[in-house]
């Protein structure tokens, strides 16, 4: 089967050559005018997602600062995604408890292209060590650019040469990693644009 | 709360409904042997399914195979490991499964 | 002296990639050159920092250029390329291009038909 590679942004895309190697690009902003496909949530404590996710619909994300929301996100019947930014907090049961529920947990580059130094040390780690517990519980990820401007997005080679590199380095399973991105890479893309698609594990093969 | 609406006779209701009478094929299998096996369902337990052949009846573990399905007027292809439970369990569990999963297409 | 043997050479590997400014400035070789070199000394530090970097060439008008590295640090070399964001207070973004073991072969992934046909 031919594997297809999403790419999330937050930004409206328009064409550039560094898109280059993606077939589907999901923006995630909540701009009225564009034909947008994602639904971005931003919430800084729990009764505010409540609130704000009432209004939501269709391939829902959310994106917060605090460990308390990406909990409570985790654990909505509406929410695709945990998107990734610089300042997300995640833990160990909130990626136990995603793999339970089917919500995506994103990681993205972007984050690293925004920091230097000894931030950028840290947050090297931090992921690091969030691949592999997504490895571990085999958790549904993604990786993506997550730009939030024309010139954060990377095409899709470098893109997943950077985390084989990441994960190499840092003596997790480089090989299965990549394979199983590319997996549910394949998988949020039948979700959104293919008609025969039930859900995971039917679909239709004629009418 | 906000309750899930689905819509009865849609393709995702086939992992709740009774399965026996149906006429299935095994499309995907770790066996070569077992796949093309082609008949109508005619007892089922937790794990398994009886099919009944033209070279009588054969025994199909459910889980890791995929089965083709005539659902209504549906053709389908359906994952085993989505209908491994009980018979009298799985309307419960079914739509548990359902209901679960994102963005799932409950009302063609 | 003899030289060394194919064998105990160091093997190499040339990467060409394109630099994509934020307005159509245009970014000189020097300036390249010492922001792809900061990027490896803070990512790597003095322990892993020597990649064996050498711009082969940088083409001024439409930015692009070939890269040298030693091979067992080609993905090394590519991570820090791919984190570069702004060069001399420009914004940029870098594409790699392609890899490849020579620098005539590495030439095939340019623009512009006549650089290619320059030597």
């Amino acid at each position: 089967m031919k594997i297809v590679y999403v790419d999330f942004v937050r930004f409206t895309p328009t064409e550039t050559d560094l898109f280059e190697g993606y077939d589907l690009i999901v923006p995630f902003n909540n701009d009225a005018n564009s034909d947008i496909k994602g639904y971005l949530v931003k919430a800084s404590n729990t009764s505010e997602l409540q609130k704000k996710l009432k209004k939501a619909k269709g391939f829902v994300g959310v994106m917060s600062e605090d460990l308390k929301v990406n909990r409570e996100a985790v654990m909505r019947r509406k929410v695709c995604v945990i998107l990734d930014f610089e300042g997300r907090k995640i833990d160990y049961t909130t990626i136990k408890m995603a793999k339970d529920k089917d919500v995506i947990i994103e990681v993205s580059l972007s984050k690293f292209l925004r920091v230097k130094g000894l931030k950028r040390a840290k947050l090297l780690d931090e992921t690091r060590l969030l691949l592999k517990l997504l490895l571990k519980f085999k958790t549904p990820f993604i990786l993506t650019t997550g730009a939030e401007n024309q010139l954060e997005v990377r095409p899709r080679k470098q893109l997943y040469r950077f985390f084989y590199f990441l994960s190499k380095d840092g003596g997790i399973d480089c090989v299965e990693l990549i394979k199983l991105a590319k997996e549910n890479s394949n998988r949020i893309f039948r979700k959104l644009v293919d008609k025969k698609y039930i859900m995971d594990g039917i679909e239709i093969l004629d009418v | 709360m906000l309750k899930l609406k689905i819509k009865l006779g849609s393709p995702a209701m086939v992992i709740t409904d009774e399965w026996i009478g149906m006429e299935v094929e095994v499309v995907e299998s770790s066996n070569p042997c077992e796949i093309g096996i082609k008949g109508v369902v005619v007892d089922e337990t937790m794990r398994t399914l009886r099919i009944k052949t033209d070279r009588g009846v054969k025994v199909v573990e459910k889980k890791g195979r995929a089965f083709k399905v005539k659902y209504g007027r549906w053709l389908l292809k359906v994952r085993g490991d989505l209908i491994a439970f009980r018979p009298e369990d799985r309307i419960k569990k079914g739509i548990m499964l359902i209901k679960k999963s994102k963005l799932a297409k409950i009302d063609v | 002296m003899k030289g060394l043997p194919p064998t105990l050479r160091k093997k190499r590997r040339y990467i060409a990639f394109k630099i994509i400014p934020e307005k159509k400035t245009k970014i000189t070789t020097r300036q390249i050159y010492n922001e792809i070199q900061q990027t490896i000394q803070s990512l790597y530090g003095e322990w892993y920092g020597c990649v064996g970097l050498k711009l082969e060439v940088f083409y001024e008008e439409n930015s692009e250029g070939i890269l040298r590295c030693s091979r067992d640090k080609v993905d090394a070399t590519l991570a820090a390329l791919t984190l570069i964001t702004e060069v001399e207070n420009t914004k940029v973004a870098i594409k790699t291009l392609g890899i490849s073991g020579t620098i005539k072969g590495c030439k095939r992934f340019l623009n512009g038909k006549e650089i290619n046909t320059e030597r």
